[in-house]
Order: C-alpha cells, then sequence, then structure tokens
C-alpha cells in the first residue's frame, strides 16, 4: 500500500512542482495525501544532544537572560514583574519558566548571573523545587556565571565593594550548590577596568571574563586582527601571575540577527510543520551556518559562542528553548557546521584545549564609545550625591562589621546583612554608574538608607 | 464570572495562574468574597441550582454598536468577494460530499476534507467578516483554493465513473466486494464495465462567474461533442437555464436522449467583458468574440442530467438562435416573460413591475447610489471613520451613481429564451437585467468597481429598490439564511433607543433575503452573498454591494479596507472589481415565502456544471447520462432540504433535512412534513437509523440541557410544532417548520 501512495504522492508532487510554484506544492501534496503517520513528518524527534565535534566550526548556544538590578524599573519591580508599563519584566517567571524548561530536556543548559535576583527567587522557592533546581546545578543545566550579587559597575565602583557584592553572591552559590563559578560576565558595563580583569577576575578563580562594550574602533580592528579574544594582563605589578583570558562578545551580547526567539520576537520561528504554509526550515539553516561561518573568520579557534538571550527575556522560556532544539537539530542535520548547547566554561575549556597562543592586552578598556561622538563618559560623573553616598556607607559598612565582629554576630538583633546588600545592589552597573530612572535612583538611596539606619 | 484572558493571553500560562493562586488564596482569607477557578460549565451550573427566574429575549442582537457613532454595520459588506467565494464553495462543498459518497470515501486519492477545513477556518469571525488585514484574506483565499482544488480533482473523478457506469451493476458489485473493507474504491475491478483508460476527462469552470471556462470556449470541432453536465445538489428536480460561454457560433444543442432542444446565443455583457478582460486577459481584449451559448437543463433530484452541444451547418433550423441586439437611448424598454410585464425607463431604470398570473401590478424603482464614508474628523465627540467593521457614513445623502445628463445608451438583448438590458450605468458600475421566459422574478447582475479614490472619499456602494409598499417602518432580514427577523427603523425591542446613526444604526446582517410589505404587497430581494442591509425609508430596500475605504477604523485590523488587485504583467494595481446577483420580486402579500424560500434555495446551490469532450458519433462512453440518487420518480416535498450528505468515517452517513418555512410563513407550506429516507437513496439499503444533535456528537435522545425558568412564560403564547421521535426500526421522519434533524445512517453493505 506505501507503494502505491509513493507512486501516486510523486505524480502529483511533480505535477504540481511543474505547474505550480514549491510551496504551493508542497501545501497541496501535505492537504492531500498526509494521511499517514509515515508520511506525516509533523512529529519530530529533535536531536539536541551533541557537544564539540574536532574539524567542524563548533558554535556553542549559550542561553542567558540579562537581567538588570535596577534599571528602568526598581530591583523588585524587576522581580515582580510590576511597573510593567514601563518595561516588560518580570524576573520571578523567568526562573520558574526557565526551571521548567530545563527538566524537559536534559541537553538543554542555562546560564544565571545575578545573584540578587535569583536569591529573590530562591527564597520563595518549596523544598521541592530546590531540590529539582539542585539537580539541575549538579547536571551543568543550569551554571551560575559571574556570580556575584549584581553585574557591577567597573568605572564608579571602588574595588573594596566589588570584592564585597561578588563575595556576597559567590558565598550564597558554595553554600546553597557547593559551586564556584568559573567565568567572568560582564556583558552589559560600558567600559572595562583593570581591576576587573586581574583582581575580581584572576584573583576571584576565573579562567575568563567576557563583555559586550568595547570601543567601536577597537572592535573593528580585533575582528580584523581576530583579536576578540585575548590574554588579559591587568596588572602591572602582578603581571603574568595574575592573568585571564579576555574576550569580547561577537554581537554584544544579544543572538545574531534573526535568532532572537523570545516571546514577542519579530524573528521567525523555525517552522518545520508540513501540514502548515512557509516551512522555512532550509532558509534558516543557511542562514545560521553563513553567520556563523562569518563570525568564525574573525575568532581564532573552530569554536565561536552565541549568546542565545538579550535583556530579561526567557519569561517564557519554551520560546527559546523550543526553537534552539529545532536549530539545533536541523543544523547538525545539514552537518556545515556543529551547534550544541554550552555555557561559557564549556566554550573555554574548548578554546583551551587548543593549546594555541593569544594576544596580550595589558591595561583597560576605558573609556567606551559605540559610534563617533558617543563617548560614554558622562556616567562617570552622573548622579554625584548618590556615588558619594556609596562611597560614605562603604566605610561605615566596614566600622560596622569590626564592631559587629567584637560583640559576635546576632541572632535577633541588628546586623550588616541589609547594608551589606543594599551595598551589593548598588553596585550594578545601572546603580552607582548614575544610569538608572530617578525613581529607581529613589529606590537605590532608600534601600541604603534602611541598611544604614539597622547599622546605626 | 470573570474572564480571566485576553487575545492570545496564556503564552506565558505561569504569569497568570502564579497571579490568580494568590489572589484565591489572599481574597479568600480575607473572607468578603469568594473566588475559585471555575469555568463556565461550572458558573451554569451554580446559577441554574439558585433556581430563580430569568427575563426572556427574543429575536437577536443585531447591529452591534459600542458608542454612539460606532456602528460595526460595515463588515455585514466587507471584502464581498471573499464572502461570495465562501458562499460560492459552500454549495461546492455539498456536491463533492454528494459525490464522495456515492462512490465511497478514498483512502488516498482526493476527499473533501481539505474544503472542509478551509471553510471551517473561513467561518471565523475576523474571516468571512472581512475584519483580517489583507494578507490574512490572502491567506483564507489560497486555503480555500487549494481545498477547492481537491474537492474539483474528486468531483472530476466521480462524474466520469457514474457517467461512464452501468449504475446498477456496478453497485451490486460493489456490495459483493464491500465485506470487511472499510476503503471502497471506485467500482474498477479487472470484469467491471468501467476501464480506467477510458473514462472520461471531465473539466470544471471555478471561473465561470467571470465568464472564462476553457473546455466550453475551446473550438467545438465537427466530429466531437461538447458534453455539458448539470449537477443538481437539491433533493428537487430542477428545470433551469444554463450559461455556458462559447466563441463558436454555430451551434445546437441536443440532450441526453439525443432530441435537439432551443438554445439561444447571448452577447456578454460590457461588465462581464471588462471583469474577464482584467481578470484572466490581463487587461486587454479577448482574441474571440464571446457569446453565452443559453439553453434549459431538466436535472433530477440529488442528480445529473447531461447536454450535449455540437457545430450546427449553416441554416440548419436547430441552431442556437442569436439574440437580437438593440441600442436605446430614448423611450421607455419592455420585457416579457409569460408572466411578467417588466417596464424600464430610457436610462434603464426598472420602473414598473407586472405579473399576470398572480395580479401584482407595482410601480418599482431600482437604482444605485454611495454613501460617503466618514474620514472620522467630522464629529466632535469622537473620531469615527468608516473601517472594515465600522460603516459612518459622513451624511444620511446617498450620492446617485448615474449622470442624469450624460449616461450609455441601453443594450436590449431580446431572444427565444432570454431578454436581457445591459447597461453601463457609470465607468465603475455595470448592471445587467436578466428576465428568464419561464421565470417569474427579476434577476440583476451587476458588476461594481473599481470604486474610484482619486477624489480622496472613501465609497459606500448601496443598491435601493423603492416602492410605493406602506411599510410603517417595518422590514424583514434574514438570520444566517434561515428565520426571518422583523426590524422597526430606528427602533430596539430592548431599550429606549437614540438614533445617532440613522443609516448606520438601521443595517443589519443579510444572507438570504429582504423584504418589506404591506395589507396588499410584499417585495422582496434576494442576495447571492452576505450583505448588509435596511429599510430606510418606507417602501425601500436597499443592500450595500462593495466599499472601499481610506481610513482605519481603531478597532484592532490597523488597515484601511482598501482592497486592490494586483494582476502583474504591468499592469497597474487597481481596485477590486465585484460582481455578483441579487433577485427581486413582488408578491401579493402572504404569496411571497415560497418564491424566497425556493429561489433562496437555488441561488445557494447552483446547478454545478462540469465539460468533457467526446466523439460525436459515438456517445457509447458515456452509458448514464441522466442520474439521480433517489428512487425513480420522487422529489423531496418543497419544503424540505438535504442540507448536508456526507459520509463519516465508518460508513457512516450524516444526513441532515431541514425544513425551511417558518410557522405560518406560508399557508400549505409551513405544515409538518413526512419523509422516508428509503426513497433518498435508490442504490442502498438502509440498516440502522441514529437521530444525533445538531453538531453530530451525542444522540438526540441523551441529549440534556437545563431547564431555566423565565419571566414572560405566561405571555408566551402558541405551541411549537416539534417532528415525532423516530421509531425503532423505522425510516421515516417527520420534520416540522424551521427544524433540522441530523441523521446517522449505516447501511446494509452485504447480502
Amino acid at each position: 500500500m506505501a507503494e502505491g501512495m509513493c507512486s501516486l504522492l510523486l505524480l502529483h508532487l511533480l505535477l504540481l512542482c511543474v505547474v505550480g510554484s514549491c510551496e504551493l506544492c508542497h501545501a497541496w501534496w501535505t492537504q492531500n495525501y498526509c494521511y499517514d503517520d509515515e508520511f506525516c513528518p509533523a512529529v519530530v524527534d529533535y536531536d539536541t544532544r551533541g557537544g564539540p565535534v574536532a574539524g567542524k566550526l563548533n558554535v556553542h548556544l549559550v542561553s542567558h537572560s540579562h537581567d538588570d538590578v535596577g534599571w528602568l524599573k526598581t530591583v523588585d519591580q524587576y522581580y515582580v514583574g510590576s511597573n510593567n508599563s514601563i518595561q516588560v519584566a518580570a524576573v520571578q517567571y523567568i526562573l520558574d519558566s526557565v526551571i521548567l524548561a530545563l527538566q524537559e530536556d536534559p541537553n538543554r543548559k542555562f546560564i544565571y548571573v545575578e545573584q540578587a535576583f535569583f536569591q529573590r527567587w530562591w527564597r520563595e522557592q518549596s523544598k521541592h523545587k530546590q531540590r529539582i533546581v539542585k539537580r539541575l546545578v549538579k547536571a551543568g543545566q543550569l551554571e551560575f556565571i559571574n556570580g556575584g550579587w549584581c553585574m557591577h559597575d567597573e568605572a564608579s565602583t571602588h574595588y573594596i565593594d566589588m570584592i564585597d557584592q561578588t563575595t556576597l553572591g559567590h558565598r550564597y552559590i558554595k553554600k546553597q550548590f557547593n559551586k564556584v563559578p568559573r567565568i567572568g560576565w560582564q556583558i552589559d558595563p560600558f567600559g572595562h577596568s583593570a581591576i576587573q580583569a586581574y583582581l575580581l577576575g584572576a584573583e576571584v578563580g576565573f579562567d575568563a571574563v567576557f563583555f559586550g562594550r568595547a570601543d567601536y574602533q577597537d572592535i573593528a580592528k580585533r575582528r580584523i586582527d581576530r583579536t576578540m579574544e585575548f590574554v588579559w594582563q591587568g596588572s602591572r605589578t602582578l603581571g603574568s601571575t595574575a592573568q585571564i583570558l579576555g574576550g569580547v562578545l561577537n554581537n554584544l551580547y544579544v543572538p545574531p540577527h534573526g535568532f532572537e526567539f523570545d516571546i514577542a520576537s519579530a524573528d521567525p520561528p523555525i517552522q518545520d510543520n508540513p501540514l502548515l504554509y512557509d516551512i522555512n526550515v532550509q532558509e534558516r539553516v543557511d542562514s545560521f551556518v553563513k553567520l556563523a561561518v562569518e563570525q568564525g573568520k574573525e575568532f581564532r579557534t573552530n569554536h565561536i559562542m552565541w549568546t542565545m538571550g538579550s535583556d530579561f527575556t526567557y519569561e517564557n522560556a519554551n520560546t527559546w528553548f523550543k526553537q534552539i532544539d529545532k536549530l539545533i537539530h536541523y543544523v547538525n542535520k545539514d552537518g556545515r557546521v556543529n551547534a550544541f548547547y554550552s555555557t561559557p566554561s564549556i566554550y573555554v575549556d574548548a578554546n583551551h584545549a587548543e593549546n594555541i597562543p593569544w594576544p596580550l592586552k595589558l591595561d583597560d578598556f576605558f573609556p567606551y564609545a559605540d559610534r563617533p561622538h558617543c563617548y560614554w563618559t558622562g556616567y562617570f560623573t552622573s548622579r554625584p550625591t548618590l556615588k558619594r553616598y556609596v562611597r560614605q556607607l562603604s566605610a561605615y559598612l566596614q566600622v560596622a562589621r569590626q564592631l559587629e565582629f567584637l560583640i559576635g554576630k546576632r541572632k535577633v538583633g541588628p546586623t550588616t546583612d541589609s547594608l551589606e546588600e543594599a551595598m551589593a545592589v548598588v553596585q550594578h552597573h545601572d546603580g552607582i554608574s548614575g544610569t538608572e530612572q530617578q525613581h529607581v535612583a529613589d529606590d537605590y538611596a532608600k534601600r541604603l538608607a534602611l541598611g544604614a539606619a539597622e547599622v546605626l | 464570572m470573570w474572564t480571566m484572558g485576553d487575545d492570545f493571553t496564556y503564552e506565558n500560562a505561569n504569569t497568570w495562574f502564579k497571579q490568580i493562586d494568590k489572589l484565591i488564596h489572599h481574597v479568600n482569607k480575607d473572607g468578603r468574597v469568594n473566588a475559585f477557578y471555575s469555568t463556565p460549565s461550572i458558573y451554569v451550573d451554580a446559577n441554574h441550582a439558585e433556581n430563580v427566574t430569568w427575563p426572556l429575549k427574543l429575536d437577536d442582537f443585531f447591529p452591534y454598536a459600542d458608542c454612539p457613532h460606532c456602528y460595526w454595520t460595515g463588515y455585514f459588506t466587507s471584502r464581498p468577494t471573499l464572502k461570495r467565494y465562501v458562499r460560492q464553495l459552500s454549495a461546492y462543498l455539498q456536491v463533492a460530499r454528494q459525490l464522495e459518497f456515492l462512490i465511497g470515501k478514498s483512502k488516498v486519492g482526493p476527499t473533501t476534507d481539505s474544503l472542509e477545513e478551509a471553510m471551517a477556518v473561513l467561518q471565523h469571525h475576523d474571516g468571512i467578516s472581512g475584519t483580517e488585514m489583507q494578507h490574512v484574506a490572502d491567506d483564507y483565499a489560497k486555503r480555500l483554493a487549494l481545498g477547492a482544488a481537491e474537492a474539483e480533482e474528486l468531483v472530476g473523478s466521480v462524474l466520469p465513473i457514474l457517467l461512464s457506469s452501468k449504475l446498477e451493476a456496478c453497485y451490486e458489485k460493489e456490495i459483493n466486494a464491500g465485506s470487511g473493507d472499510t476503503s471502497r474504491s471506485p467500482p474498477e475491478m479487472s470484469d467491471s464495465p468501467v476501464n480506467k483508460d477510458t473514462l472520461l476527462k471531465v473539466q470544471q469552470c471555478a471561473l465561470l462567474n467571470i465568464s472564462y471556462c476553457p473546455p466550453t470556449e475551446a473550438d467545438i470541432v465537427s466530429g466531437k461533442s461538447l458534453v455539458v453536465v448539470a449537477y443538481n445538489s437539491l433533493g428537487w428536480a430542477r428545470e433551469e437555464l444554463i450559461r455556458i460561454p462559447v466563441t463558436n457560433s454555430m451551434l445546437e444543442v441536443k440532450d441526453s436522449k439525443g432530441n435537439v432542444i432551443p438554445s439561444q446565443l447571448v452577447p456578454l455583457s460590457e461588465g462581464s467583458e471588462k471583469v474577464r478582460n482584467i481578470y484572466i486577459n490581463g487587461g486587454s481584449q479577448n482574441k474571440d468574440l464571446i457569446f453565452y451559448l443559453v439553453f434549459y437543463a431538466s436535472v433530477p433530484p440529488f442528480g445529473y442530467n447531461s447536454y450535449f452541444v455540437t457545430t450546427s451547418m449553416a441554416n440548419n433550423p436547430n441552431q442556437a438562435r442569436k439574440s437580437s441586439v438593440e441600442k436605446l437611448d430614448s423611450g421607455a424598454v419592455v420585457l416579457k416573460s409569460h408572466d411578467l410585464t417588466l417596464t424600464f425607463s430610457r436610462n434603464g431604470q426598472l420602473m414598473h413591475f407586472e405579473n399576470h398570473r398572480t395580479k401584482t401590478n407595482a410601480s418599482i424603482e431600482q437604482s444605485y447610489c454611495w454613501y460617503n464614508a466618514s474620514d472620522g474628523n467630522t464629529n466632535k465627540s469622537r473620531l469615527q471613520a468608516s473601517g472594515a467593521y465600522i460603516f459612518r457614513p459622513n451624511s444620511s445623502t446617498c450620492f446617485p451613481i448615474q449622470d442624469p445628463d450624460n449616461y450609455a445608451p441601453l443594450k436590449v438583448i431580446r431572444g427565444t429564451l432570454v431578454d436581457e438590458i445591459h447597461q453601463e450605468i457609470s465607468p465603475w458600475v455595470f448592471q445587467v437585467v436578466r428576465l428568464v421566459k419561464t421565470s417569474e422574478h427579476v434577476e440583476v447582475e451587476f458588476v461594481v468597481g473599481p470604486i474610484p479614490i482619486e477624489d480622496e472619499l472613501g465609497k459606500e456602494l448601496v443598491t435601493k429598490l423603492r416602492t410605493n409598499i406602506s411599510s410603517v417602518g417595518e422590514f424583514y432580514t434574514d438570520s444566517n439564511g434561515r428565520d426571518f427577523v422583523k426590524r422597526v427603523r430606528n427602533y430596539r425591542s430592548d431599550w429606549n433607543y437614540n438614533v445617532t446613526e440613522p443609516v448606520a444604526g438601521n443595517y443589519y446582517p443579510v444572507n438570504l433575503g429582504l423584504y418589506l410589505k404591506d395589507n396588499e404587497k410584499e417585495v422582496s430581494l434576494l442576495v447571492d452573498r452576505a450583505v448588509g442591509g435596511s429599510s430606510l425609508t418606507d417602501g425601500e430596500l436597499e443592500v450595500m454591494l462593495h466599499r472601499r475605504l481610506l481610513h482605519d477604523d481603531f478597532r484592532g485590523v490597523d488597515e484601511a479596507l482598501n482592497e486592490s488587485i494586483c494582476i502583474g504583467n504591468g499592469v497597474p494595481c487597481q481596485g477590486l472589481v465585484v460582481q455578483g446577483q441579487f433577485f427581486i420580486n413582488i408578491h401579493p402579500v402572504g404569496n411571497a415565502a415560497r418564491w424566497r424560500r425556493t429561489q433562496g434555495q437555488k441561488i445557494y446551490s447552483p446547478l454545478q456544471l462540469a465539460f468533457a469532450v467526446i466523439p460525436e458519433t459515438n456517445h457509447s462512453t458515456i452509458t448514464t447520462p441522466e442520474f439521480s440518487s433517489l428512487i425513480a420518480g420522487y422529489e423531496l416535498p418543497p419544503n424540505i432540504v438535504i442540507i448536508t450528505l456526507q459520509e463519516l468515517d465508518e460508513k457512516n452517513l450524516l444526513l441532515r433535512l431541514a425544513h425551511i418555512y417558518e410557522a405560518n410563513e406560508d399557508a400549505e407550506l409551513s405544515q409538518v412534513a413526512t419523509i422516508n429516507l428509503e426513497n433518498l437513496f435508490a442504490h442502498r439499503k438502509i440498516d440502522k437509523l441514529l437521530e444525533l444533535s445538531l453538531s453530530a456528537n451525542q444522540l438526540r435522545s441523551k441529549m440534556k440541557t437545563l431547564k431555566w425558568k423565565h419571566e414572560s412564560g405566561a405571555q408566551m403564547v402558541g405551541s411549537p410544532i416539534r417532528g415525532a421521535r423516530i421509531k425503532d426500526g423505522q425510516f421515516s421522519i417527520e420534520i416540522a417548520p424551521m427544524e433540522i434533524r441530523t441523521l446517522s445512517i449505516k447501511f446494509k453493505n452485504d447480502n
């Protein structure tokens, strides 16, 4: 019977392909002759396995969500999802949703960065949910990257505050998951300091630090020279004893053009259901391969990283993972390049295994300009009183901690914890930087004031 | 009940459920009110359990307005060609399903499934309504076209089998071979009389509406016959004029018994030529002169008949008669059929209607005019433009189309079978008034468009019928092509109505037709698709035929309804042209329902034509030129129609029979009818019969709905009649006025 169907099918297909457009003929065929499951490729078991393959261009797909610890909305508004008329963003749903999506397929991976948000979420979770998350972390499906309380600013932060806020986040991750973040992920700050490289990078134990913003002229040259990634030696004194791999990301921290899959994205989803119109699998795969090959020419090894996320994305993680599942399946079936779920650690290890020499970078990445006439140097001074308030409380926090130590930390009375958390929040690159909305600056000041009041 | 959702919400269900969880938790903890997850069924059960009395509502909820100048009555007409396409395919789907049933649904070949699905998609309230974006309307049309193409393939494969088979033998064979095998294949076993290679090639013409039909236009060479198969999906025998475009003027027509029948050649109207030239010839003129060959087809119920067109020698008396053509620009014109006399003014306006048989004598004026669509800036209280949803003329004035000082002369076509008046009313409105000699109604064929917009005014074109019938504000419009609902101008039965839009607020949806009456006469207008219509002055009916608008009306679609057609070939895009028909009749009061119901059914289910070419001398390939599925000589009573005849899976037939009269609508036909189902299937024996609910998902006898008390219980007079329940083992059923009975039939398939 199948043979008879096949010949009939082919006849019609041929006929239609001769007279009509291919799309028409395809829709025609599927509408007419798709009776049997064998002939209904609507159900596809996507093969999302995979890892680096030698001899091929390896595309590391890194799923992430860049969640500002305050900017247009306050940190709590971002977490809760209130004030959505300003910006649709709700971190609680991002984490809810990502955890469910990771459980659906053990090959899926996701990195999470800002502990200020993660800890807000974690404290709301049942023991059962916490166990699930621990399993996902243990399996490497959920990896903490950067791991500080926020993704701190690098221009107006004091190194002591940077250390403090990083320590706060790292200690929670250690305590809850027994994990140590390996990679710096300063993808959004507007310029990058030497301290970040050697102190908050190398001395923290990071193997690499990635960022999205560097001077446009610098990036243009780095693309040509294939120096987007380099060994960064930030300290004149500590020299080669405090080196780290530095990397400018290919496309800020967002996916290459056409592969953004957030819920309201205008980019085309992969349409592979032959029962529906507008199939685009081949076109999407061709576009993927083209972009990957272009990027490959600007990087040194057979490994490139695609940052599959953007600001506050993954509120509905399914829209991303479903599409990335399909991409991996069809791109690898095509075979020209190799794509898989990855994380910055896996990417760095793969690069390291190549054992090639890297260019050396000294000093820092200041000031930052994203195009002619656009120097991001105003924020060095923006909101000078907030900047001073932070500096003042930084010293005050040290005083309070010393006194707390002398007496012994109390279980019930006031502690330095809320000032510590408030200070950690304000180190954010839209906090102390002064680039947040006024109502958010007010909220930061309030947090600092409440934290300080407890310490008084 | 709180409806916790909106358009396309719950893409991330968690954002809703997490918050509703919290609401329920905290609201119930508070305790002042009680909140919980529910469904409409739970809500209804809870309401029902309260055992309270409810207010009673009659009729319907049309038209809808959401603010004083915002009547959603434009969409009754928006995208008129999509509306017509759906209506046309609705009838075609019924035809295809009937033929599919006759042969047995194929497992591998074409089926009606994709047309059924496409039609189901189109019924959406932003589909056939015309309120979707243009690219979505295009997609809808594409779905319909693909579904129709498959159905056409099916029809094209079934007709040759029927035409070439000895039906009785064929069915017997099938019944013998049918045991256990659910996929009845077409009867083509090796010892069968049907040989696949000799099967006819049957073609159909989906574009007959714009006078395009390649198989009939091809030169009919001597020695060949063009076979015209007319399929009738109604359960009534029909004798109707059929019209096919031909390029050969020396033709004669024979019926299936070989007798020559009268035929007439009618020239194409300017309007038809214009549409054909735009859409078929890419704007250029036809190479060949095209005529319509017209002849009567007499088709048995639920079956077909075949006619044979051949070339004819010069001066052969059997040859199709050419019509006389007369150009007139002065004096009145009179057209006559056996019973009607129609008088037209010198500018082509129908002026007077007289039916000698019914002794009906009435003056009537038919005309076209357009409303100037509001651009939204004329009202201080709120900006509201006419758009895909909303009809808002910027005044109540309907501007005449015809220039009274300068109009093209009429063309009067007269012949033995049909007379026509062809008229160019304006450069964008063409009309043919057709009077068939045996007919008692006026058939109007219109071609409207491209509606000019160079003056930057959106336009909404209507046709008006003016009579002197004293209708005192009352008129009647149908409900989805079935019941007629009484409308009263500037009045609502449920509230004190404040008139803000004297035109748009009186528009109602029309699917079958509308009429008005006084103590003496009724005037009726029947339509070929969904339109908006009204009666804005006593004695006057109007329907909107086309609209072309330049502004969005802010109800969501975010596009102006400015339908344009781009045919390519370097021809500039232009506004859509609409071709269609409506039918006018005047009756003595109380006698019109029969025409409205019967004619309405014929408009919905026109004879479906199919064509083949065979050698003139050898008709042996056609062994069954005439066929009815009913037992010989039987037809359904005039008040009953088959609305569904569809083979479902598992060899079950879904049959719906509908009574098409309301209570008291016709003295004779608003009565219970009794049908013996065995009469419907000459070639099958019924094994089991079940009555189902309307949507065929439960046994009628098991269907239970809640009973509600209402406040006006005592006021309701009369006792509705329902057909009796079907008794076990009986195949005879009663159908009461306006009833639809849904039946599942299983046939005996072996001896």
